[in-house]
């Protein structure tokens, strides 16, 4: 698919071809929702507030190769507003530690993991799950968190040192 | 136990197969019809050029058309369908692609109106698998920038396995400027894919739609539903109305009391005939929820519409704890629905809790604090449902369960966060009469 002519237009203000460049890639943008907020319902908030701050940037963007790197980075941006939002009100373990009534719909593995994973700090929290859940590699992962790619490294690397010793906890206590 | 390593290798394979919302699209779409447009005269006057030629365009196609008939889904197609078929509505498309293992897709025609658009296609599997090509096949349809259509529907296979034929119906209609679609096969296991590109000629669209306005409010409590509009196509019949909050869906939100509807009832009757239910759906924006629900198509010469509400219901915060006592009762309401503990007990290092609710009641986000520890639920064990007649002579089902939380204490406190049930209804909510 040409992409370039839909730039051109979703800059010009059309919300069709906004909506059409979003689309080619919507899994890509969910998935990526969906690992910061965890459940459909917020990755679909965060998605909508992402194409609002869009609509009302894309003229700003230089370059037009850079659509999709740069609306991912906002989308990033619009995660981490509104789980600094919800942490206000309730804690990251709440929130992911859904217990369902009639079909016990958490499989024990994700609630196992999300403790562990939920013990580390967001920046290692962070590149953890969009390096193993999204497979992305270390470049693009630094382009989207805007951070160099050494950081990446160091942050995955200590991320993983810690959920490993955090997993080596709980089989010395059984 | 299972190491850091494999679970985030399991959390990913969940990711790859998570599947994005269908409402997504619809939801995007709202939120950038919500924001005020950026003016431009240069702009304006452009767009008005391109309005006129394509208004023109447009309308030349509208001419009615009959072509030839599809045959051998006779099987497939609801009345309706085959009707129109019979008449020669439609448009045959009639273009193959053959796969390297000699399996064969035919996309046979589509009809096309503005509620629907019905997809027939084929396979073929001259090695008599059909159903175990059918399941490796998965089939999509695209259009202008890849904007996927969703859809469902149903096949049929034959005798000998050798043929099997699909008619779907897109939850989606084509744009007007959409015209050229593609409908993409992918067989999984052997990596292989083919795309049949076909152009829409919407002069063969079947028919004209009639669309009645309603616009009529229905206050129900706690919530009214909007009634917006029926529109009446030769394929279905689409009921569109939106849920809104008596009290503003932001302030809601603000005070944790959210509501989130699941299941929404109405019938369609045709001078006193139901009309079958085709499927339904509902999408959320700022301006609230929005629903849609589809019909088969009306009757011919009928002189009174109604629609009748006949179940409504979600899941809506609530926030309530309840103190709990080993061995004892414990009879309340949240939110006028009635939920009795029967018993409280302890068995091998866990606390069941065994409770009644009308049948149609979930506690679908529920907490034990055991001694000041919160505790998830671990499982619900089904268990009786009685059925009781009221004063009124309505008969209303119960059901018992037990809910089984890991650890025991003194202080047992259950959270109800959530809870999800339905209200019947019997009313008449909207005529129409000529």
């Amino acid at each position: 698919m040409e992409f370039k002519p839909l730039i051109k237009k979703a800059r010009k203000g059309d919300k069709d071809a906004l909506l059409q460049l979003i689309m080619a890639q919507q899994a890509d943008y969910y998935k990526l929702a969906y690992v910061y907020m965890k459940n459909k319902e917020d990755a679909l908030d965060a998605l909508q507030d992402m194409i609002i701050i869009l609509y009302r940037n894309i003229y700003n963007l230089k370059k037009e190769e850079s659509f999709y790197s740069w609306s991912k980075t906002i989308l990033v941006n619009c995660c981490k507003n509104k789980l600094r939002n919800k942490n206000k009100t309730t804690s990251l373990d709440q929130a992911t530690e859904e217990a369902v009534d009639g079909v016990y719909t958490g499989s024990e593995d994700r609630i196992v993991l999300e403790k562990h994973l939920s013990g580390l700090r967001d920046i290692h929290q962070e590149v953890i799950r969009l390096r193993y859940f999204l497979d992305m590699e270390y470049e693009a992962i630094a382009e989207l968190l805007k951070i160099p790619l050494g950081t990446v490294k160091s942050r995955l690397n200590n991320g993983m040192k810690q959920l490993k010793e955090s997993f080596g906890g709980d089989i010395d206590g059984e | 136990m299972a190491n850091s390593e494999e679970l985030l290798d399991r959390e990913k394979k969940r990711m790859d197969n998570l599947a994005v919302p269908s409402d997504l699209e619809e939801r995007l779409r709202s939120t950038l019809e919500n924001i005020p447009k950026k003016k431009s005269k240069f702009k304006l006057k452009v767009a008005s050029i391109i309005l006129v030629f394509l208004l023109l365009s447009y309308n030349m196609d509208t001419l009615a058309y009959y072509s030839k008939q599809l045959i051998g889904f006779e099987n497939v197609m609801t009345g309706t369908l085959q009707e129109l078929n019979e008449m020669g509505k439609g448009q045959l498309i009639n273009q193959s692609h053959t796969f390297k293992n000699g399996v064969k897709i035919t996309l046979d025609g589509i009809m096309l109106d503005d509620n629907n658009m019905v997809v027939f296609y084929t396979i073929h599997s001259p090695k008599g698998n059909v159903m175990d090509v059918n399941s490796d096949l998965r089939v999509s349809l695209t259009g202008a920038g890849d904007r996927t259509f969703t859809f469902g529907g149903q096949g049929q296979a034959n005798e000998d396995l050798t043929e099997m034929k699909w008619v779907v119906s897109t939850h989606q209609t084509p744009r007007f400027y959409e015209r050229t679609l593609n409908f993409k096969a992918e067989m999984e296991q052997a990596r292989e894919s083919a795309t049949i590109k076909f152009k829409l000629n919407r002069n063969q669209a079947v028919g004209k739609s009639l669309k009645i306005p309603i616009n009529k409010e229905i206050d129900l409590g706690r919530r009214s539903i909007k009634l917006q509009s029926l529109t009446a196509s030769p394929i279905t019949t689409v009921l569109k109305g939106q849920i809104q909050d008596t009290v503003e869906l932001g302030l809601d939100y603000v005070n944790k009391n959210r509501f989130r509807p699941e299941k929404l009832e109405i019938s369609l009757i045709a001078d006193g005939k139901e009309i079958d239910w085709q499927g339904s759906g509902m999408s959320t924006d700022m301006k609230g929820i929005h629903f849609d629900i589809t019909y088969d198509r009306l009757p011919k010469d009928i002189k009174e519409l109604q629609l009748k509400l006949t179940s409504f219901g979600g899941d809506h915060d609530t926030d309530e704890l309840i103190k709990l006592e080993k061995g004892k009762t414990n009879n309340f309401k949240i939110l006028d629905q009635q939920i009795r503990i029967e018993n409280v007990y302890e068995f091998d290092g866990n606390t069941y809790i065994t409770f009644t609710t009308e049948e149609n009641v979930i506690l679908s986000k529920v907490y034990l604090n055991i001694d000041g520890e919160r505790k998830n639920l671990q499982e619900t064990i089904p268990g009786e449902a009685e059925k009781i007649i009221d004063d009124q002579g309505n008969a209303i089902i119960y059901y018992t369960r037990t809910m089984r939380f890991e650890g025991t204490g003194e202080e047992l406190e259950l959270d109800i966060q959530r809870i999800r049930y339905a209200t019947d209804y019997d009313m008449i909510i909207w005529t129409h009469s000529r």
